[in-house]
């Protein structure tokens, strides 16, 4: 018999809020949005590829640069010839096979199939940056090192300074104006000269990394995208490795003593990035573009939806009760506990419902624009193994957490509709206390221990990182949040943020269910 | 007890108190099956609030009410299914349709079938402009589309608040037949409060009148009516008003005379009238109009409320 009266109330109450022109208006905007946002993405990222193209016949200009890099080259002194390295590794020696251009210092930039040839053959020119991205970055990697370099070799005192110091200063003023001309002039040639020269002062990947490189692929068969992927993998294996034996966890702040969580955390990564490593497949960067679009979809699409639950949250009382129309409720055979539980439970789908639909939209969106394959796996470790999750269901769950946030300000926007007759106050407030909720943690940031600012009503709402600790490229909106107070730190164990959680939000649901069920209608 | 099993609505004691006003101050009656109880009570009496109180909007501070036997207290859906009301103006979701509206109410009743929907929108008179959103509507058709919701799960007890507010001429008399059936031939009891006192004069069987908080007085109209009227009084439309005093002065069965103007009025005994009229015709006194005065149910209510009078 309650049941039935609550159905019957909840499937009036879902009637309702579907037949509200402001919610079909705001619901169809978020629904459109979901799905096309990623277009904007899609613009900009043609936009930025422009940028380094410059004109659109990019590929036929590449192939005449290409072949005059490689009069550069000869002109430089190279020639063009393929070689063998012997590499010592624990399986044995492993043969690497490089295409080396007069020597064999510049095994990041010219080893196996990252030649030109290659380059060209590979090179997707409508959706990758041109040549001139590529040998920027390479160059300012070498550009940046050699800086580094002479900055530390001043370090040393006056007096220290000896004739063989002067010969290397002199030799790393040389390669920084070398480096710095290839990075102005995109000159490819000059970039090697310097690399040669520089004797393997300056390389782009340790030699721990390129040795590992060298086991997976002893034949030199990767692309370079391929390889590109396969050193980040390394290199940041080798950086959480780094941090699990110093136990230190370096920040953009102070380095902090590792808790016992994150150093699971970071065990499960390394875990991770060797199963990536070891499948050879690229399950972060397959495309940056998509998946900033599928992040800054779900972040816009996650304020429409605030929007929306605010609107529905807020006026779901008060509105009834301006309108008057809460008197064909009171009069009727039900307990305003009922009442008040279906308004709660319509709220509830509506969040879950539209939250899934702006994920599987954004999801399809992406997916139309940048290719579904672009749209990689979330990785977790379970029983020791590491486990495939699809992009599509991870994405659908990370969102429902991430959506935490806005449905506990929606509560208290349903709170305040449950003291007033004015939609717009319930829905103002609410919006403006998820607006501004931060502003204490800023103003009390410096002056109060992160200790308190953890308890405070605001922080350890979003669960995303703590629940899904292993997104890379599926950002997470607590990176970019203040609301991290809670999270960043990992003081705190998850059980925690999750009660804190539950008990925010009873005891917000608590007073809106003793106002509402208690007070007088007049 | 007998009676609180037998009464429709049976209101105990009822007192709500807002700061130091009592709004409603032992408030105490019944109304029964098949009967039009009409409430009547002038603004800030305290009207609405034992509507309210009875309807579940308020918590009264003390007092019971009961509904068909069911105590809202303790049986409050129970009580609840009985009834069928509107509170002030029949607000209802403007963006749904009017069939819509009294799904919505039905389906919180449970086993109300489309037939008897169909057949509330056609007793109201808006069977064609069912699936119009209600924010088309005019007052007078959101008071009809109020009335089928209250009607709709048959309750025992339908009470209205002001239920010809914004109603032409032909929907007040429609709404009146409405009521007298439902109440007279299916038996169900019917409290309406209405500011259009001649409406409730021909619509109540019974009256309650408050004022202050407080019941002054309930009765049924023909009591009232015998109250307020203990002699007939008639007023005549003469030629000489002077002349007809001089005529009627004495006479015994002629008392209380009054003129002014053309008009001479008096206590005269019912059956005598029509001797009045000839002598002052034989005594070349014209008369154009021989009216009986009677007072309404609103001089009833003005003196009750306004001049304290006790009736009962």
């Amino acid at each position: 018999m309650t049941l039935n009266k609550i159905k019957a109330l909840y499937a009036n109450e879902i009637i309702k809020i579907f037949h509200r022109p402001s919610i079909i208006i705001v619901t169809a905007v978020t629904l459109i949005l979901s799905f096309l946002f990623p277009i904007i993405i899609y613009k900009l990222a043609d936009l930025d590829y422009r940028f380094y193209d410059e004109n659109e016949n990019e590929r036929a200009r590449f192939e005449e640069e290409l072949t005059q890099a490689k009069k550069d080259l000869v002109s430089a002194g190279f020639s063009e010839k393929t070689d063998t390295i012997e590499i010592e590794t624990e399986k044995g020696t492993v043969s690497y096979k490089m295409t080396l251009y007069s020597g064999n210092n510049v095994p990041s930039l010219l080893s196996s199939k990252l030649c030109y040839e290659d380059l060209l053959a590979n090179y997707d020119f409508s959706k990758y940056p041109t040549r001139k991205t590529w040998l920027s970055m390479e160059s300012l990697i070498c550009y940046r090192k050699t800086l580094n370099s002479l900055v530390s070799m001043q370090m040393l005192p006056l007096e220290e300074r000896d004739e063989e110091w002067i010969k290397d200063y002199e030799k790393a003023l040389l390669f920084r104006d070398q480096f710095r001309q290839a990075l102005i002039g995109h000159d490819y040639g000059l970039l090697c000269k310097a690399l040669e020269s520089s004797a393997g002062n300056v390389d782009a990947v340790t030699p721990d990394v390129c040795k590992s490189l060298a086991e997976t692929d002893p034949n030199g068969e990767l692309g370079f995208q391929e390889a590109l992927y396969l050193i980040t993998y390394l290199n940041e294996k080798e950086e959480k490795q780094a941090m699990l034996d110093s136990g230190l966890e370096m920040t953009c702040t102070l380095p902090r003593i590792l808790t016992e969580e994150r150093k699971e955390i970071l065990k499960n990564g390394i875990q991770i990035l060797q199963y990536k490593f070891d499948k050879r497949k690229n399950f972060d960067e397959t495309s940056f573009y998509a998946a900033l679009a599928s992040y800054y979809t779900g972040q816009v699409a996650r304020y429409a939806l605030l929007v929306l639950l605010l609107l529905i949250a807020g006026s779901s009382i008060s509105q009834e009760m301006a309108t008057g129309s809460i008197k064909s409720l009171i009069i009727a055979p039900v307990r305003r506990w009922k009442i008040f539980i279906s308004k709660l439970l319509s709220i509830i789908t509506c969040m879950l419902g539209i939250s899934v639909m702006i994920s599987l939209l954004s999801i399809l969106g992406t997916g139309l624009f940048f290719g579904f394959d672009k749209l990689p796996p979330y990785l977790y470790v379970s029983g020791g193994q590491v486990a495939e999750l699809p992009f599509p269901v991870a994405k659908v769950i990370l969102d429902l957490v991430e959506n935490i946030t806005p449905f506990f300000y929606a509560i208290c926007a349903f709170m305040l509709s449950c003291f007033t007759k004015n939609t717009g106050v319930s829905v103002g407030v609410a919006t403006g206390l998820y607006l501004f909720h931060d502003v204490p943690i800023i103003l009390t940031d410096s002056e109060v221990p992160l200790r308190i600012l953890d308890f405070t009503p605001v922080a350890n709402l979003n669960l995303s990182t703590r629940l899904f600790p292993y997104t890379d490229l599926m950002f997470t909106s607590e990176d970019f949040s203040l609301l991290q107070t809670g999270g960043y730190d990992f003081k705190l164990p998850l059980w925690f943020s999750v009660a804190y959680i539950i008990i925010l939000t009873f005891t917000v649901l608590f007073i809106a269910f003793e106002q509402f069920t208690k007070k007088d209608i007049q | 007890m007998a009676e609180e099993k037998t009464a429709a609505l049976s209101i105990k004691n009822i007192t709500k108190i807002y700061g130091k006003k009592r709004a409603a101050d032992g408030v105490t009656f019944d109304i029964f099956p098949g009967e039009i109880f009409g409430f009547l009570g002038p603004n800030g009496a305290g009207k609405t609030t034992v509507i309210k109180s009875v309807l579940g909007f308020i918590f009264p501070d003390e007092g019971e009410v009961f509904i068909n036997g069911y105590n809202t207290k303790t049986n409050y859906e129970k009580a609840m299914s009985s009834v069928g009301g509107i509170v002030e103006n029949p607000e209802m979701y403007l963006n749904l349709s009017a069939r819509q509206n009294i799904e919505m109410y039905a389906r919180l009743h449970g086993n109300i079938g489309k037939e008897r929907i169909d057949e509330v929108l056609a007793t109201v008179g808006l069977a064609a402009r069912a699936k119009d959103p209600i924010k088309k509507y005019s007052l007078g058709m959101k008071q009809r589309i109020g009335l089928a919701q209250a009607m709709v799960h048959k309750p025992k007890l339908l009470i209205l608040d002001e239920p010809t507010n914004g109603l032409d001429p032909t929907g007040i008399h429609q709404l009146r037949d409405i009521l007298k059936k439902y109440a007279h031939e299916e038996g169900a009891a019917v409290m309406v409060s209405s500011h259009i006192l001649s409406e409730m004069q021909l619509l109540c069987d019974r009256v309650g009148i408050i004022n202050n908080g407080k019941l002054i007085s309930v009765c049924s109209m023909e009591e009232l009516n015998r109250q307020m009227n203990p002699t007939s009084r008639y007023s005549i439309k003469v030629s000489d008003t002077g002349k007809a005093a001089k005529l009627l002065t004495g006479k015994d069965n002629v008392k209380e005379i009054e003129t002014a103007d053309d008009v001479i009025s008096a206590d005269i005994e019912e059956d005598q009238i029509a001797s009045i009229v000839r002598l002052l015709v034989t005594n070349d006194v014209d008369i154009s109009e021989v009216k009986k005065i009677e007072s309404s149910l609103e001089d009833i209510f003005l003196q009750v409320t306004g001049g304290g009078i006790d009736i009962e």
